[in-house]
């Protein structure tokens, strides 16, 4: 059968959108899945006895509260690294990188940062932290996750920064201020909820990271804030029960990936409303 | 002297103001955007206490003349400008160079000092730029950055500012609202009141009327030419009425030339060089 030249190209067309809405059908429903076995599988588990109780030997009562305090202390501290150096770096190179070989080289190096495999970051930060100091340590683990969430607060940094209008910088040079004091009052001001939206992005990031911490935190059954000893967090704790032959266990760590997942998507999507909050003021 | 239209068809007319009325001088500036050359020996004498228009066509390079003005060109290396731009009594261009018929030192040496420059020549562009502040904040920002005031007397200044940008009754109450939350006409004057309330002598205004309705054009416009009694003003504007309305100098550019330069009424009556001629008829171009 033959088509004249309109309805060939009116079936290609027809084809061609019947591909994309089917390749994002696969995307969504994959999404779907996981967190509806996540929801099956941990939803049952959750109770106050998770907050307060550290996890437990096999076959006894416990909770998730030593990893999800771990967790949410690593996390912070290697948070605050990354926000502090992504920042900068990414202002660096917003503002006075421009045109200069070394922002590129710094720009190709972050962006490598960004898609290298964390399993990697967790041995160098294990080579670099742990092995010079004879022992796994809560601190490692967060210098290994601010590896993980640096280059992504620096490039979100640098997006944002080069969002701002020319005119603005060059109205408050205007005034008799100079670049950096602008950048500090004006530009970064002007930027403030594309800069929060880049932290909380770096922080959905690496609040699932297993990786990283397998080498440096290790993990630990009991409760510690001890920045010097190894560490419990919900990521080390999930692989370790959901590896293990325990059905206790195993709902433990359903339970956990359900937290993570929790986190991870509202943290999405607070920054993401912050990020067009900020593009209709 | 007096141009007959018919008789005019030179290649330039400069008709500037006396030299004691300058207070700001042009002579000879050659601007260049890294090896474009923009400006071709311009000349601007800028009389104190007027409004100075400059017109023509896009790309002439009469928003690039007035971003000399201020040296806020600065921000960018490879754009530089040769020539001079006397003010205080210097060459902003050259600070060290030493100049007899300049327009007299009215306040401390400049010395190539970017902040003192611009502390005394402000800015307003093309679109309202309110910094990510309240009102008030906007207002106090410049003046922080040149004085020392206490809170009583920073109100005061942020009145007046707002008054003379004739936008005080419109904000009065909301001093402590972001600037961003203005409509743009009212951004605009807030930017107009930030740039005198660190009380320069020269207000540069880049086209400050091109994103606004005509009312708040007209609005704008009062407030400028009430300005011009404290202030001297140089506007770039693509309104051939509007440097009609106000201006008591126009200059006329084309192709990176000062073409015509005259007192406003004389020049839109009758432009003395063809090619101002056919601008304002709508011919050109």
């Amino acid at each position: 059968m033959r088509f004249d030249r309109h309805t060939r190209r009116k079936l290609v067309n027809y084809g061609f959108v019947g591909l994309t809405m089917a390749a994002t059908a696969v995307a969504v429903i994959a999404l779907l899945l996981i967190l509806w076995s996540l929801v099956v599988n941990g939803l049952g588990g959750i109770g106050l006895h998770i907050f307060t109780m550290d996890q437990p030997p096999p076959e006894m009562p416990g909770g998730l509260r030593n990893a999800i305090l771990g967790s949410l202390e690593m996390c912070a501290i290697g948070m605050v690294m990354a926000v502090v150096i992504g920042i900068l770096a990414g202002t660096w190179l917003a503002e006075y990188g421009e045109g200069k070989r070394l922002a590129e080289v710094v720009r190709f190096l972050n962006d490598v940062l960004l898609s290298a495999p964390s399993i990697l970051i967790g041995l160098f930060v294990y080579e670099l932290l742990v092995r010079p100091l004879h022992g796994f340590s809560a601190a490692a683990g967060a210098v290994a996750l601010a590896f993980v969430a640096t280059p992504v607060v620096t490039r979100t940094t640098e997006d944002i920064l080069r969002l701002q209008s020319n005119q603005l910088r060059e109205a408050g040079m205007a005034m008799g201020a100079g670049k950096s004091y602008v950048i500090r009052a004006i530009i970064w001001r002007a930027s403030r909820p594309g800069l929060v939206t880049g932290a909380l992005l770096g922080f959905a990031r690496i609040s699932g990271e297993t990786a990283p911490l397998l080498f440096t935190s290790l993990g630990n059954p009991d409760l510690s804030f001890a920045l010097t000893q190894p560490m419990g967090a919900l990521p080390t704790t999930i692989y370790q029960f959901a590896l293990s032959a325990f059905d206790d266990w195993r709902a433990l760590a359903w339970v956990g990936a359900l937290l993570i997942a929790i986190t991870v998507l509202a943290a999405n999507i607070i920054g993401r409303a912050l990020a067009r909050g900020s593009h209709q003021s | 002297m007096n141009f007959d239209a018919k008789q005019a068809d030179v290649a330039s007319v400069i008709l500037p103001p006396p030299m004691e009325q300058r207070v700001l001088d042009v002579r000879g500036l050659n601007f260049f955007y890294g090896k474009h050359q923009a400006l071709f020996g311009v000349d601007l004498p800028v009389a104190r206490g007027k409004i100075t228009a400059l017109i023509g066509p896009s790309g002439c390079g009469k928003s690039t003349l007035l971003r000399t003005l201020n040296k806020i060109y600065d921000l960018y290396p490879g754009q530089h400008a040769e020539g001079q731009i006397l003010f205080n009594g210097e060459n902003l261009l050259n600070p060290r160079e030493a100049v007899e018929d300049a327009p007299p030192a009215a306040g401390p040496a400049i010395n190539g000092d970017n902040a003192r420059l611009r502390a005394r020549i402000g800015m307003v562009f093309q679109r309202p730029t309110p910094f990510p502040m309240s009102i008030y904040e906007n207002i106090a920002f410049g003046v922080r950055l040149h004085r020392n005031v206490s809170r009583a007397q920073m109100d005061e200044i942020v009145e007046t500012s707002l008054t003379r940008a004739a936008l005080w009754d419109e904000v009065k109450d909301k001093l402590d609202k972001s600037g961003l939350s203005l409509s743009g006409g009212q951004q605009q004057r807030l930017c107009v009141a930030r740039g005198i309330a660190v009380e320069p002598e020269v207000l540069l205004l880049d086209e400050p009327a091109s994103a606004l309705d005509p009312l708040s054009t007209a609005k704008l416009e009062t407030a400028l030419i009430e300005l011009k009694q404290s202030f001297t003003i140089v506007i770039v504007t693509h309104n051939l009425q509007q440097a009609a309305r106000i201006s008591d100098y126009t200059g006329f550019m084309l192709m990176g030339k000062m073409v015509e330069f005259r007192p406003s009424g004389e020049a839109f009556v009758r432009p003395a060089t063809a090619a101002m001629r056919d601008y304002v008829t709508g011919r050109y171009g």
